[in-house]
């Protein structure tokens, strides 16, 4: 700021404001929490294999996002999934799959998303493209990694979402992407014919912004 | 009389399952315990996954009823030997 413009009374106590709370949102900054009660929020994953197919889904979704509408490159935040909530039709291969040589839910009860920054930030409409920059951590083992993304504001439908309990914007994402489980440690020795090394995962979750 | 008897279970676990599993959809993994049910959100255009408990036959009930179909029907053979020993 020039120094003339910080003599005046109203300046001066926006810049002292400003210089106080250096973590304040800006109007264009919006927060979007996924934890989802009604468990719609969910991702899905697939492993396929020459001998086998195995599809599964979790639904205990969390975590926050702040994105900057101004600069969405500056986005960040954290998208958790509880390990626990992983799912499998057969109980058998359900009760492998949390077992210590596999994602080991007990010890690691949570796979993390971090958000680090968008790139490619395409608008089309409500709907943006985008490739989100971040590190994914699974049973214990952080990667860095960069995938596409979906993503579309809904304005003002957070009212029809709780049956007009709160008012608010709903941000959804759509990703998916694919990570190799020899990379987290997921029982590397396992036969790849029978469980494949890379497994797809789709994320398709809502976050609710309540007005304040 | 035992012989035939174990014959006819054989053959009816044989084909009562492979009737069951066509039924079922004739699904070529693993059984299921829980089947995938989705619902489509309206608001946000997400399909809602959740699990209704129920048992969908898979290769692995086809393989356990062929096994035991032939322990039925090697049994059998046991018996009917059995009586022509007894005979003699």
């Amino acid at each position: 700021m020039h120094q003339s413009r910080l003599t005046t009374t109203p300046a001066r106590l926006l810049a002292v404001a400003l210089l106080a709370c250096p973590l304040a949102a800006t109007a264009a900054e919006q927060t979007f929490d996924f934890k989802d009660p009604k468990g719609v929020n969910n991702a899905t994953f697939k492993l396929d294999a020459p001998l086998e197919t195995i599809t599964g889904s979790a639904s205990g979704v969390s975590g926050t996002l702040t994105i900057d509408r101004d600069k969405p490159a500056a986005t960040k935040g954290v998208i958790v999934i509880a390990a626990p909530s992983l799912h499998v039709e057969n109980a058998a291969m359900k009760e492998h799959l949390h077992g210590k040589d596999w994602i080991d839910s007990a010890t690691h009860p949570e796979i993390k998303f971090t958000v680090n920054g968008l790139s490619d930030f395409k608008m089309e409409g409500d709907t943006a493209t985008a490739t989100v920059a971040g590190k994914f951590s699974l049973k214990g083992v952080e990667k860095a990694v960069s995938v596409p993304a979906k993503v579309t504001l809904l304005p003002g439908l957070l009212a029809k979402r709780t049956n007009g309990k709160m008012e608010g914007d709903l941000l959804v994402i759509r990703s998916t992407f694919t990570i190799k489980r020899s990379d987290y440690g997921i029982n590397p020795a396992a036969p790849t014919d029978k469980v494949a090394d890379e497994i797809e995962i789709s994320l398709a979750i809502a976050g609710a912004s309540p007005k304040k | 009389m035992m012989r035939p008897i174990l014959r006819l279970l054989a053959v009816t676990v044989l084909l009562g399952t492979g009737a069951w599993w066509a039924a079922a959809g004739t699904h070529r993994g693993w059984s299921k315990n829980s089947v995938e049910v989705r619902t489509l959100d309206e608001v946000t255009g997400i399909e809602q996954i959740t699990y209704e408990d129920r048992f969908v036959p898979g290769v692995d009930t086809v393989a356990i009823a062929s096994a035991a179909a032939a322990v039925l029907a090697g049994m059998s053979f046991a018996f009917g030997r059995a009586r022509k020993s007894a005979a003699s």
